[in-house]
């Protein structure tokens, strides 16, 4: 294998492979990293359905979708180097790489770098739950490994806290394995997952869902034998006198991802406070000229089709940077009235602004909305919604040529 | 009247039924499609593992290639865990025939006993 690119990719999975396969489309030489053996990221563990609806049109399993990237990819003759850990990385004329290989450390070099490296999860004691350290305390994306990946069945009767999707998906599919799941706790008033997976999930399985409540207590020495579940009030504090100890094994956490960006960080990209990951401009390049990032890494997604198409627009610009776009002039894209987060946080007046993809999130929930793009009191544009959920995030394009001033998104 | 969340597509709309059967709430044709089918006869895809007794392979993600009923999916899922597959199939290669006469196949859902 050579050891200098146009553009290396970190991770091989939607993103990653999107990046690739549109780098590579664009006439690049590219190299994509993997720390696993096998390519596809997350999904590999996704065993459900529902993936790619938007992108084919069809209700795809994870590998499913993971495997038509996978396919093209190799079609297309990009490198992949699996088992292999990027320890470092520095910028000078290009970017220089130390990885970690099933050889030893090798040096790579890159004219552009494209990061989609996915997000973590929260543990345990991110959230301060008090007690014991026994066995039995999973988050959900460590317990679809064990169930999906290895086989193995993480315990007998489970409780889950939070109702994001892996929690609500983990649900279904321990109960399917044969576990007993006594029920989802959620300390919001609202779940935080998709509706149809409450109702496909939960409601097809009669497993109960508990709102504004939260662990509080793990009990049991060596295994998890119970928790202690107390209400909460709006402002998330626990409600005294409220606790209540209900009996299980096991406790898988769903309660959040954050993007990873220790590599952004090594590289001094600005890290939004909002998304947690890269702040970046419409073609997905960050504070460091030449640094792209996608999917996950640069801000947790509900839907895979968006994390594709966030790499396929990061690949096509890094081949645009190798190629000499101009130097980038920017416009800020401030959150107004009702907006959590929205990528792009700027837009690059020197390239094309006819297609400007948003990704937005709400900061709350709301019925009969409009999402509004504004330059001043001026509308640029606009979009009704029936529904707007804090859990579901809102893609637009919007046509912005000739833009000549700050923006501003918000909900009116 | 009566209420189902639609699970066709992630916005999961609220679609009701009255006593005459007319369909609404609903924001798109695939949705009315699929509550007349959810309030008459409920039918899922049902996605899971099976063992293998391939090494690095202890199991192997599969799905039902059409919807079975919502009721078939623990018996179906029972038959599938009794299952060891040995052979290394390809994505899209079935598993089990036309698994407990529900007229679906088991089908593989990965490619990694190929190599991939």
């Amino acid at each position: 294998m050579q050891d200098s690119f146009n553009v290396v990719v970190i991770g091989a999975g939607p993103a990653g492979l999107a990046g690739a396969i549109a780098a590579r489309e664009a006439g690049g030489e590219v190299l994509v990293i993997e720390r696993e053996k096998r390519l596809g990221g997350i999904l590999k563990q996704c065993i459900h359905d529902g993936f790619g609806l938007n992108r084919y049109g069809e209700r795809l399993t994870g590998p499913e979708y993971a495997y038509r990237d996978i396919k093209k990819a190799e079609e297309l003759g990009i490198t992949f180097l699996t088992s292999a850990f990027v320890l470092d990385v520095k910028k000078h004329d290009g970017f220089s790489l130390a990885v970690s290989t099933r050889e030893g450390i090798r040096k790579i070099r890159a004219k552009a770098l494209i990061l989609a490296t996915g997000c973590r999860e929260r543990t345990a004691k991110q959230i301060f739950i008090h007690g014991k350290r026994p066995s039995g305390i999973f988050t959900a994306g460590c317990a679809q490994y064990l169930v999906n990946i290895e086989g193995l069945l993480p315990g007998r009767r489970c409780v889950i806290l939070g109702s994001g999707d892996i929690g609500l998906i983990m649900a279904r599919r321990l109960t399917l394995e044969g576990c007993e799941v006594v029920g989802v706790y959620e300390a919001k008033k609202t779940p935080s997952g998709l509706k149809r997976n409450i109702s496909q999930c939960l409601n097809d399985f009669h497993i109960p869902l508990h709102l504004k409540k939260t662990v509080t207590r793990v009990f049991g020495e060596d295994r998890l034998e119970g928790v202690e579940i107390a209400s909460v009030d709006d402002d998330m504090n626990v409600i005294k006198g409220t606790e209540e100890r209900v009996a299980c094994d096991t406790l898988i956490l769903s309660v959040g991802l954050i993007p990873e960006n220790e590599l952004a960080e090594k590289l001094g990209v600005e890290i939004s406070p909002f998304t947690k990951g890269a702040v970046v401009d419409n073609n997905l390049e960050t504070s460091v000229a030449g640094v792209f990032a996608a999917g996950n890494a640069l801000s947790v997604n509900d839907l895979v089709d968006y994390v594709s198409e966030n790499g396929f627009i990061a690949g096509k610009a890094a081949m645009d940077y190798i190629k000499g776009r101009k130097p980038r002039a920017f416009l800020a894209v401030e959150r107004g009235a009702g907006i959590a987060s929205v990528v792009p946080q700027r837009l690059d007046v020197n390239s094309d602004l006819s297609k400007v993809v948003f990704y937005i999130r709400s900061d709350g929930d709301h019925r009969e909305r409009k999402l509004l793009l504004k330059k001043g009191e001026e509308i640029l544009f606009q979009k009704g919604f029936k529904v707007m959920n804090q859990a579901e995030s809102i893609r637009i394009k919007a046509d912005l040529s000739g833009l000549d001033g700050d923006i501003r998104v918000e909900i009116a | 009247m009566r209420e189902i969340t639609c699970i066709v597509c992630p916005i999961g709309c609220t679609v009701s039924m009255d006593n005459s059967g007319n369909i609404s709430g609903n924001q798109c044709r695939r949705g009315a499609d699929f509550a007349r089918q959810e309030f008459t006869s409920p039918q899922r895809t049902l996605c899971t593992t099976v063992k293998t007794s391939i090494e690095g392979h202890p199991v192997v993600p599969v799905r039902t290639d059409r919807e079975i009923a919502k009721e078939k999916i623990l018996p179906v899922i029972r038959e599938i865990n009794r299952t060891v597959l040995s052979e290394r199939l390809g994505i899209g290669e079935i598993v089990l025939e036309n698994v407990l006469g529900t007229g679906a196949n088991i089908i593989l859902t990965t490619n990694e006993l190929k190599g991939e």
